[in-house]
């Protein structure tokens, strides 16, 4: 069952468009009015600092209503809680369903909250099965887990959801490859593999109209499969993966193929970024990057490739250079690709950095003056200036 | 999963739009390219601050050998040449917004703001510049960066500045580091940080109401926002003149309230909403000091006022974004 009407998902999307076309002149006013109009059954999906307050709070609310109610189940002591807390979810998922319904949200905050709350209001019931049933093995208890993902993905489509339903089911994928030699020996390629493999089915269905209403969590779940798919071939992550599996000490020896793995560890950051270009998405290009970073931080791990101050000039040089290069190229657009201005400006993320680094620098020069030491640095409210 | 073709053919259906606007559409939308903007931007902006940070360890590393006059030279170069760049292409001053955002002199900027920090520490440590006139090394980037922002328009220098300003008055107000950056053990910070984010809130305010850089009030705010309320619920915990501190969190929560309300600015929504219920718990349960009341009614309050402000945000959100 879905929760969210798909009509309410595609009525935002119109508006989105509508509006879109009406700032480039496409639409007229009329037009725009019109298509409102046409789709005013929207959902509620906030800005995202009404969103985090939502989310604390229903976190507040979920976490002491639970311990209220539990409390009051305590009674005994063996399956009071499991008991209490399934009932508890129970009854939250019924209220979430209603309040979803009734006040039309949409990743609102409040409904990511209260669904990751009645997911982890299974725990304890899992708990409890694991130990009757002497399960000593973790991906057991993922194996319990796993069909209320699925279908929590199925009826919510929350991204954050996806991706431990992704993670779950390449956990206990792994889990169950090493306990056969053969699957030892080849995990990291077949965790590989099945990553692309999963990446290419997803992507597949993501084109299909009927896929419209999960785009958020296969926004999400597309680029971290693509991203499990380097890090199973990574170097450094491999040589410590093997020196775990096989109770080798540390620090972890060398690996076998340990070529083919520096290969893959350089290469597959420069597939994903032709894979971005070729398929124009984004998310895949900052994945590309993600991973060229860990290649770096990879092969500085193991050889002394520049000292750090130089890394850092001739980087920061290297990256600039070819950012302004590109925003300069892209003025008019080139292989489906342009630098037309979007609307979020990130001003918030830009202060927060921006203040720390003078925060930073300036507290650098402090200890270099002898500023400070539990005094007044400064001289406006110093008692002794 | 995309929609398009359907909400097209709803449109044409509705009369909206005519068939041959239809096709124009559709052709448009599946061929219109993607933006890079916002990622090269960013990459520009880590770019230029991993290479000033690693001149700025260059620097320290290998003073013995290059020599202090010829770094501060090349320093201070490079620091005018940033400067004076910025100023031959940056369209003249404004009291209200001038678009620069993304345009190069934007980054050239910022470039010879962070050089200028590095440069100024750097004169101090080898020539002692400011002798132990301390305040005065703190001051100087406040007032460059603070006259630069307006000038030339730029948000991040702004930030810069303010950050530079508080360190003046001894005060941290990056955002992570409010709680721990500061010693509000102090009452003598508790105030200085209640009294700098009035004063420079009020300041900024004060500007935007005179249309002086409107959109420059969000920064301000943002930064001395936390310092402010962090400040003054020390301040409400440990102090005995408590009222006075509970009144102004009152004050402060109900102007940001307004402002959010006026500017569509959520994050002051969310800081006052925050701020103002640790503020009216806290006093909540150390008014009625009773432990076995709490033991039974606590639980209930969390979750009644927990439910309270959940049921505030969805049934006013007409009034919220009115």
């Amino acid at each position: 069952m879905k929760v969210y009407q798909e009509s309410w998902l595609l009525n935002r999307y119109a508006l989105g468009l509508a509006k879109k076309l009406q700032k480039e002149g496409t639409l007229t006013t009329a037009q725009a009015e019109a298509a409102q109009k046409l789709h005013a059954d929207l959902p509620y999906s906030p800005n995202i600092f009404i969103k985090a307050l939502l989310f604390i709070f229903g976190l507040i609310g979920f976490g002491f209503g639970g311990s209220l109610f539990t409390l009051i189940l305590m009674g005994d002591a063996n399956w009071g809680l499991p008991i209490g807390a399934l009932l508890y979810g129970g009854g939250t998922l019924f209220g979430l369903v209603h309040i979803i319904r009734q006040r039309k949200l949409y990743f609102s905050g409040i409904d990511n909250a209260l669904l990751y709350c009645i997911l982890g209001s299974l725990g304890p019931i899992f708990m409890k099965v694991s130990e009757i049933n002497n399960f000593k093995e973790p991906w057991q208890f993922g194996l319990l887990y796993l069909p209320f993902l699925l279908m929590a993905v199925y009826s919510f489509g929350e991204p954050l959801v996806a991706l431990g339903l992704l993670f779950d089911f390449l956990f206990i994928f792994s889990s169950l490859l090493v306990k056969h030699p053969l699957g030892k020996a080849f995990l990291s390629f077949i965790l590989s593999g099945v990553s692309v493999a999963l990446f290419f089915l997803m992507h597949r269905f993501s084109k299909r109209r009927t896929a419209f209403y999960w785009q958020t969590a296969l926004e999400w779940a597309l680029p971290a499969t693509l991203l499990c798919a380097y890090l199973s071939v990574n170097y450094m992550v491999v040589r410590y993966a093997n020196a775990s599996l096989n109770d080798l000490p540390m620090p972890a020896p060398e690996i076998q193929f340990a070529w083919l793995f520096w290969a893959l560890t350089f290469l597959v950051p420069l597939l994903q970024l032709a894979l971005g270009i070729r398929l124009r998405d984004r998310s895949i290009i900052v994945v590309a990057l993600f991973s060229a970073l860990y290649s770096i931080v990879t092969y500085r791990h193991f050889h002394s490739l520049l000292p750090l101050e130089w890394g850092l000039l001739l980087g920061g040089l290297i990256l600039a250079s070819l950012a302004y290069a590109l925003l300069r190229y892209l003025k008019t657009s080139k292989f489906g690709f342009s630098i037309t201005p979007e609307n979020s400006k990130n001003n918030l993320l830009q202060t927060v950095v921006l203040s720390h680094l003078t925060k930073t620098s300036q507290s650098t020069a402090a200890q270099e003056v002898k500023m400070g030491g539990g005094d007044f640095g400064g001289g406006g409210a110093g008692e002794q200036y | 999963m995309n929609p398009l073709s359907e909400i097209i053919t709803q449109w044409q259906t509705h009369e909206i739009i005519s068939p041959a606007s239809a096709e124009a559409i559709k052709q448009s939308e599946n061929t219109r390219p993607v933006s890079l903007y916002s990622l090269l931007r960013n990459l520009l902006y880590i770019g230029l601050v991993l290479f000033t940070s690693g001149a700025g360890m260059l620097v320290y590393l290998h003073i013995d050998t290059i020599g202090h006059d010829a770094l501060i030279v090349v320093l201070a170069l490079l620091t005018l040449g940033c400067f004076f760049y910025t100023y031959r292409h940056s369209p003249p001053f404004s009291v209200s917004e001038v678009n620069s955002e993304g345009k190069f002199v934007d980054f050239v900027l910022l470039l010879g703001a962070l050089l200028f920090l590095s440069l100024e520490g750097y004169a101090q440590w080898r020539y002692s510049l400011f002798g132990t006139r301390y305040g005065l090394a703190a001051f100087l980037p406040a007032a460059v960066f603070l006259f630069c922002a307006y000038r030339f328009d730029h948000r991040g220098v702004l930030s810069m500045g303010l950050t530079a300003l508080a360190s003046w008055v001894g005060l941290s107000i990056a955002p992570l580091e409010v709680l721990t950056g500061n010693d509000f053990g102090s009452t003598q910070i508790i105030n200085t940080a209640v009294g700098f984010g009035l004063v420079v809130g009020g300041v900024s305010f004060g500007l935007a109401h005179r249309g002086i850089k409107t959109h420059f009030t969000n920064t301000y705010l943002t930064l001395t926002g936390n310092l402010f309320f962090i400040g003054a619920l020390t301040g409400l915990f440990t102090s005995d003149y408590w009222f006075l501190y509970a009144l102004l969190i009152a004050g402060c929560c109900a102007f940001f309230v307004w402002y959010a309300r006026q500017k569509q600015s959520f994050i002051f929504l969310l800081m006052a909403i925050l701020y103002g219920y640790i503020a009216f718990t806290y006093l909540l349960f150390s008014k009625i000091d009773d432990a076995g009341f709490w033991m039974v009614f606590g639980g209930f309050y969390f979750l009644a006022s927990a439910g309270g402000v959940v049921m505030f945000i969805l049934n006013y959100k007409k009034w919220l974004t009115n």
